[in-house]
């Protein structure tokens, strides 16, 4: 489930090189050339704008590079044919920053969706499957409300369980505890750190929140105005002396 | 943004991928649930709209024709210029406002609450989910109204010739379906599944395309689609009339 063979497990899960993506005269990713490991958790922080939702749409396919190319889990993603794309996009999960559940869909169906949709599993074991992951991230009594009757901490969390259902190989989160309490973000953090050491996934999360970084982060990465600032081992950029790091990481005004 | 000078290539490009999507096997159960949402809520305002077209054209007709002691042929207008143009005409625009208005900002608002992504990144192909469906819905409406308005029609004016001008009511009736042959039902019939095919491309293709974001983005998509739909239903009608009824001239 997770590699498919020795050299597929070798090349990196993102690989983006020397990627620019411009929005009007505006470099929102400049000349950006990154590295993503397969197997573990990296982790993406930034302040707000800074092109991170970007890299992971450019890392998708779902936005189109001016420069620079992109491969995904060993496929060149704007080489590759539509359906060789969409086969790729069934391996990923993706978390959106704004959740984008389907708003016609109860949580039960929005959880099950990717289940009967792509991977057509009988109803008995989708059934099984999506109380397992709503019990999972705490929702287990919502499950026939519309999503536009939760809270906004409830609609991240049925995203995240929809992300997850297909227990894909590379999964990528975008601000996966914006908005939730401190308690929920701690289960959450704990939840991604079990899922990841457990099934050895790939996991790349953006976040704002430096105390859950340095909980599930194995890789961290700065990105500052388009730009990848500092990259490596999380124990490295958290001991990195540049100016504009700690500011960062100290959540002081920089 | 797209710029409207390239519509007359983008619009046939969409077609032709959505035509082609059908093929690819769209859900079953969302096709048959939107055939019936959308026939459902057309169907109402087709029916509204053309009674009272039928009924306005019979005593136009009657006014016309009483000078000449013709006024028993009143039925005929309705019969040749209702179910031949008018009706088809109006059940294409209550199609486009009702259901090209409804899929264009239903699609919109998919795509600016990103699920269309949503979906892309599942490896599902949006336009077979969403767009297939829609459009085959589109198509078996379309029919489906054209009938419904000359039925309509043909009682709006079957009414009026009664109660008003106190025509008999099987003498009307004969009347009416005097002017009406099996030729027409199917050139009407004809008309309404391109009809249905323009209004659910055009919407379709609303839907889907990067428009300014937001709420403001889904009630412009609405807005060009019935507009740009009703223009297209005309030209259509008047295209199918000059192309069949033409022909005998
Ligand atoms: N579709 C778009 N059209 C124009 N500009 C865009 C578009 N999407 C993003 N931008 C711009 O690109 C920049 C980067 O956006 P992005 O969403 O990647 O930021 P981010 O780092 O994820 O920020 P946040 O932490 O607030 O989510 C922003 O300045 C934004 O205004
Ligand atoms: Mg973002």
């Amino acid at each position: 489930m997770t590699v498919a063979n020795e050299q597929s497990a070798q090349t990196p899960a993102i690989e983006l090189r020397a990627v620019t993506k411009r929005f009007g005269p505006r470099a929102v990713v400049d000349d950006v050339t990154l590295s993503i490991q397969r197997g573990r958790t990296t982790v993406i922080l930034g302040p707000s704008g800074t092109g991170k939702s970007t890299l992971l749409r450019l890392a998708t396919g779902l936005l189109e590079p001016e420069a620079g190319s992109v491969h995904t889990l060993g496929v060149d993603v704007f080489g590759a044919k539509k359906h060789e794309l969409l086969r790729l996009r069934r391996r990923m999960g993706m978390l959106f920053q704004d959740n984008a559940l389907f708003g016609s869909l109860s949580v039960f169906d929005n959880v099950a969706f990717p289940l009967r949709r792509v991977q057509r599993t009988a109803e008995p074991e989708v059934r099984r499957r999506v109380d397992e992951l709503l019990q999972l991230v705490g929702l287990p009594e919502l499950g026939d409300r519309l999503p536009d009757r939760l809270s906004g901490g409830q609609r991240k969390r049925v995203a995240l369980a929809r992300a997850m259902a297909l227990s894909p190989e590379l999964v990528l989160f975008d601000e996966p505890t914006s908005g939730l309490d401190p308690q929920t973000s701690a289960s959450i953090d704990q939840l991604i750190k079990d899922t990841q050491t457990r099934l050895g996934l790939t996991f790349v999360v953006i976040t704002h929140d430096i105390e859950s970084a340095g909980i599930i982060a194995d890789d961290a990465g700065l990105l500052l105005d388009g730009k990848v600032h500092l990259f490596g081992p999380r124990a490295t950029v958290w001991a990195s002396q540049d100016p504009r790091v700690r500011a960062f990481l100290e959540r002081r005004a920089g | 943004m797209i710029p409207q000078v390239l519509l007359p290539l983008m619009l046939p490009a969409f077609a032709l991928r959505a035509t082609a999507a059908i093929l690819r096997g769209p859900p079953l159960k969302d096709t048959v649930l939107l055939v019936s949402r959308v026939i459902l809520r057309s169907l109402p305002v087709v029916v509204i709209i053309c009674f009272f077209c039928g009924a306005m054209l019979t005593v136009q007709a009657a006014a016309s024709l009483a000078p000449f002691g013709a006024l028993r042929m009143s039925g005929l207008i309705v019969g040749f210029g209702g179910v031949r143009e008018v009706f088809p005409l109006l059940a294409g625009g209550a199609l486009a406002s009702r259901t090209g208005a409804e899929i264009a900002s239903q699609l919109q608002a998919m795509r600016v609450t990103r699920q269309v992504e949503a979906l892309e990144m599942m490896g599902l192909d949006p336009l077979v989910l969403l767009v297939a469906p829609r459009l085959i819905a589109c198509v078996v409406a379309g029919p489906v109204c054209v009938f419904a308005a000359m039925v309509s029609g043909l009682v709006g004016g079957q009414v009026i010739g009664q109660f008003q001008l106190g025509i008999d009511r099987s003498a009307m009736w004969a009347t009416l379906l005097s002017a009406v042959g099996v030729g027409d039902l199917v050139v009407g019939l004809i008309k309404g599944v391109v009809l249905g095919f323009v209004v659910g491309v055009v919407a379709c293709y609303e839907g889907s395309i990067v428009a300014e974001g937001g709420a403001r983005g889904v009630g412009a998509a609405a807005n060009r689609a019935v507009v740009r739909g009703m223009v297209l239903v005309c030209l259509s009608c008047l295209g199918l009339s000059a192309l069949i009824y033409g022909r005998f001239l």
